[in-house]
């Protein structure tokens, strides 16, 4: 239940992020019990790098508490749509803040919209539809494979956003969307093998007056296409970009400092201060600069983004 | 919802791709594009997104237009169907001969043709490289020739994405810089939806970050936004735009921070003796730059000449308009009750941002031009524990020293720098291919999360 909006104390039932370092974050649910690999009922626990943590020990604790760990200690953070996306189970290729953020911008998502997305994935993105919507508007998420669906409604449920969001098992390309949403959609968001097939259920599904339209494709040749079919409906305003977001690592660097004037004179007492073969260089001073250092491993590419508007005269 | 355009609404006016923001004041107001004049009288009533078409009705150093409604804007491009094209550029010479109307003939024709399709069929047959041309370059040059003669334009409604593309398009430092791509992470992460309490520092990004939150927040849950700002006024073009009911507006307290935390901390009734009286040297300073840069931004405007205005905490009618937008009287009747009763809302703002320091916030974002770090070390008391803090700052240094000084002291946890990369593509069959250029500034972006060091567990 913990994601809809701002709680003070972990509850049970609660999806939680256990914070160790910026590397090492768990998704842990709050109960009490777990199934064992016999089947049987047992006290949940569970293990970090610092020792293991008895799950139940959670409830009813502040979000953002220290708490302590065996080996060293741990801070509970309540679950939302960013730390989600870094640590939900991919069970596809997901999208991340940076492009799920520009997705809302452009859709001109507001907590009234009525949104269509398809597929429905690994449930990232839907995860920020359904925060941006919450109290008043739908999501209506659609995936042509059934068990990610049921999994994807399951965690909806979990999270608080059940009377939000409509999960159907449906393959949109070839039967559209369903006819209950022709001319009801606000905004549409495709991520599918073959998005340039769809735009006609698009068109449909978009209201009287019209909609926003994107669609996210990791290959040129699919956007091109795309974009041809948009042009072909008569959509505005097509524009297709791209966007990488960098990390920068703040580290405080001692940079040695080499003088190399003292070689222009000759040196007065030669033969004491050659140092041996054998004898440590005396150390350079430093120079204590900050600076930013780039990940080694950075994204190069993700998808890019098509967005679109249609409009009915 | 209603969609018509109604007087007393900002509007965007688009021509191609030149978009104006501008608020349709009064019905007989005209706007400005360039070198035309537009009546707007016609757009009252109809729906958002009509296209209207331009029709001169009087010549001089400005072109004076009224609007038409207009169903089939003329797609130049049928032009091109009937013109035979050459396969390459071997036989183009430039030499400034190609056209054969001169500079007087092409002015003339605009003033007797009222249409653009006419005008540049005209320049087309009177230029004998055209057919030279190949097709690419062809349909280049008439996108060239229709910029300059289009003679239709697009009322739009103001939306967050539109507002936060014409603002960096038409300076990025009047909103600190604030790329798209930056705030739209910057809304993410600061977790603003329609429950919850939200605390901004903002200054000098002309209203758009309060914009974002509102327009975020929505109108029916129970969010509630703070906003706090340096200078007499709050910056609120950007909200102001969104045309939002008076109702959704009211989620925004827009408070000075200096004396909001001043009545926090020393209570209500000396409070109010400073205010009028005595400034700290801070607000002075601030009040000094902020009329100072008012006076700036109005040097082109008919009533630049007004004196920079020192009562403390009125709503600023002047700081929402436009340079265009003509300037209303208000103002200058400023009678003695008028003032009582902007102070009695300045009051009420301030209890109620009050209120909420008390409840403590859910999230804090600052966009500011000043150092993030004083700040934020001041307001992460009003924050809840486990709560994203979201600093956006023009200059990496900055946000880097804020790093080191946030991590020394332990306040968050999660501590990360972003910057962003964004280009556009031309996407074209064969001739696909990056923007040649791009917006090279993203600013940057420090996240984090509150944290207890305080209490253990077990």
């Amino acid at each position: 239940m913990s994601f809809t909006k701002p709680e003070r104390v972990i509850n049970e039932g609660d999806t939680v992020i256990l914070y160790i370092t910026i590397n090492n974050m768990h998704a842990i649910e709050v109960k009490s019990h777990t199934t064992n690999k016999h089947g049987q009922k047992v006290e949940y626990v569970h293990q970090t790098a610092y020792g293991a943590l008895k799950v139940q020990s959670l409830i009813g604790k502040e979000y953002g508490t220290k708490i302590h760990l065996p080996k060293g200690y741990a801070f509970i953070l309540q679950m939302n749509p960013e730390l989600w996306t870094m640590s939900l189970p991919h069970r596809t290729q997901i999208l991340y803040t940076p492009d799920i953020s520009m997705i809302l911008m452009q859709l001109e998502i507001q907590p009234s919209s009525v949104i269509i997305e398809a597929g429905t994935g690994s449930g990232s993105l839907s995860h920020y539809f359904l925060r941006a919507i919450y109290g008043k508007g739908h999501l209506y998420t659609f995936d042509f494979h059934e068990s990610r669906v049921d999994q994807a409604r399951e965690e909806f449920q979990k999270h608080g956003f059940g009377n939000f969001v409509t999960a159907q098992h449906r393959d949109v390309v070839s039967d559209g969307f369903t006819d209950d949403l022709n001319g009801k959609a606000d905004a549409i968001f495709l991520d599918l093998p073959a998005p340039y097939k769809a735009i006609d259920h698009v068109v449909k599904a978009l209201k009287p007056s019209g909609g926003r339209f994107c669609a996210f494709s990791p290959c040129i040749e699919q956007t091109q296409e795309t974009c041809l079919q948009l042009e072909k409906y008569g959509f505005l305003e097509i524009h297709t970009i791209e966007i990488l977001q960098s990390e920068h690592i703040v580290r405080e660097k001692n940079i040695p400092v080499m003088d190399l004037s003292f070689v222009k004179q000759k040196r007065e007492d030669t033969e004491s201060k050659l140092p041996k073969r054998d004898e440590k260089r005396p150390q350079l001073p430093t120079r204590k600069i900050l600076t930013t250092l780039n990940t080694p491993i950075q994204q190069g590419h993700t998808g890019y983004l098509t967005f679109a508007t249609f409009l009915r005269i | 919802m209603d969609d018509t355009i109604k007087v007393g609404q900002y509007i965007i006016v688009q021509r191609q791709n030149f978009t104006k923001l501008h608020k349709f004041s009064a019905l007989d107001s005209t706007v400005t594009l360039g070198k035309e004049m537009v009546e707007l009288k016609n757009i009252a009533g109809q729906n958002f997104f009509q296209t209207f078409k331009m029709k001169l009705i009087a010549s001089g150093k400005k072109r004076l237009h009224e609007l038409e409604i207009c169903d089939n804007a003329t797609n130049l491009k049928d032009i091109l169907t009937s013109i035979e094209s050459g396969s390459d550029n071997r036989n183009i010479l430039d030499d400034g001969k190609s056209q054969s109307l001169s500079y007087e003939e092409i002015i003339n024709m605009r003033q007797t043709l009222s249409d653009s399709k006419e005008i540049i069929g005209t320049i087309i047959a009177n230029s004998n490289s055209f057919n030279q041309k190949t097709e690419f370059s062809q349909e280049k040059y008439i996108k060239k020739k229709e910029k300059k003669y289009f003679e239709f334009i697009q009322v739009r409604k103001p939306t967050l994405r539109l507002l936060t593309e014409i603002f960096y398009r038409q300076d990025p430092e009047k909103a600190l810089g604030l790329r798209m791509d930056s705030l739209s992470q910057l809304i993410s992460y600061s977790g603003v939806n329609s429950m919850g309490n939200y605390l901004i520092y903002e200054s000098g990004s002309s209203g758009l970050v309060p914009a974002a939150f509102l327009n975020s927040m929505g109108d029916h849950g129970d969010a509630r936004l703070v906003h706090l700002h340096p200078g007499n006024f709050p910056q609120m073009q950007a909200v102001y735009a969104l045309n939002l009911t008076d109702h959704h507006l009211k989620r925004c307290s827009s408070v000075n921070i200096y004396s909001v935390l001043r009545q926090y901390y020393q209570g209500i009734e000396e409070n109010v003796e400073t205010l009028s009286q005595t400034e700290s040297e801070n607000e002075k300073m601030d009040i000094d730059e902020s009329s100072r840069k008012r006076k700036l931004e109005n040097d082109d405007t008919e009533d630049d000449n007004k004196p920079p205005k020192r009562q403390n905490f009125e709503e600023d009618e002047n700081n929402e308009q436009q340079n265009e937008v003509p300037i209303s009287d208000e103002n200058s009747s400023n009678t003695l009750t008028d003032r009582e009763e902007k102070k009695r809302k300045w009051q009420l703002d301030n209890d109620e941002a009050i209120r909420l320091f008390k409840e403590k916030f859910d999230s804090l974002t600052i966009v500011a031009k000043e150092d993030p770090f004083p700040i934020v070390k001041e307001l992460l008391p009003f924050i809840h524990n486990g709560r994203p803090v979201v600093i956006f700052h023009a200059c990496k240094e900055v946000l880097m020293e804020c790093y080191t000084s946030l991590k020394n002291h332990n306040l968050l946890i999660n501590v990360r720098l972003f910057s962003n990369f964004m280009r556009d593509y031309q996407v074209l069959p064969m001739r696909t291919h990056p923007a040649i250029q791009l917006q090279g500034n993203s600013g940057w972006l420090l996240v984090g999360y509150t944290v207890n060091h305080g209490i253990t567990l077990n």
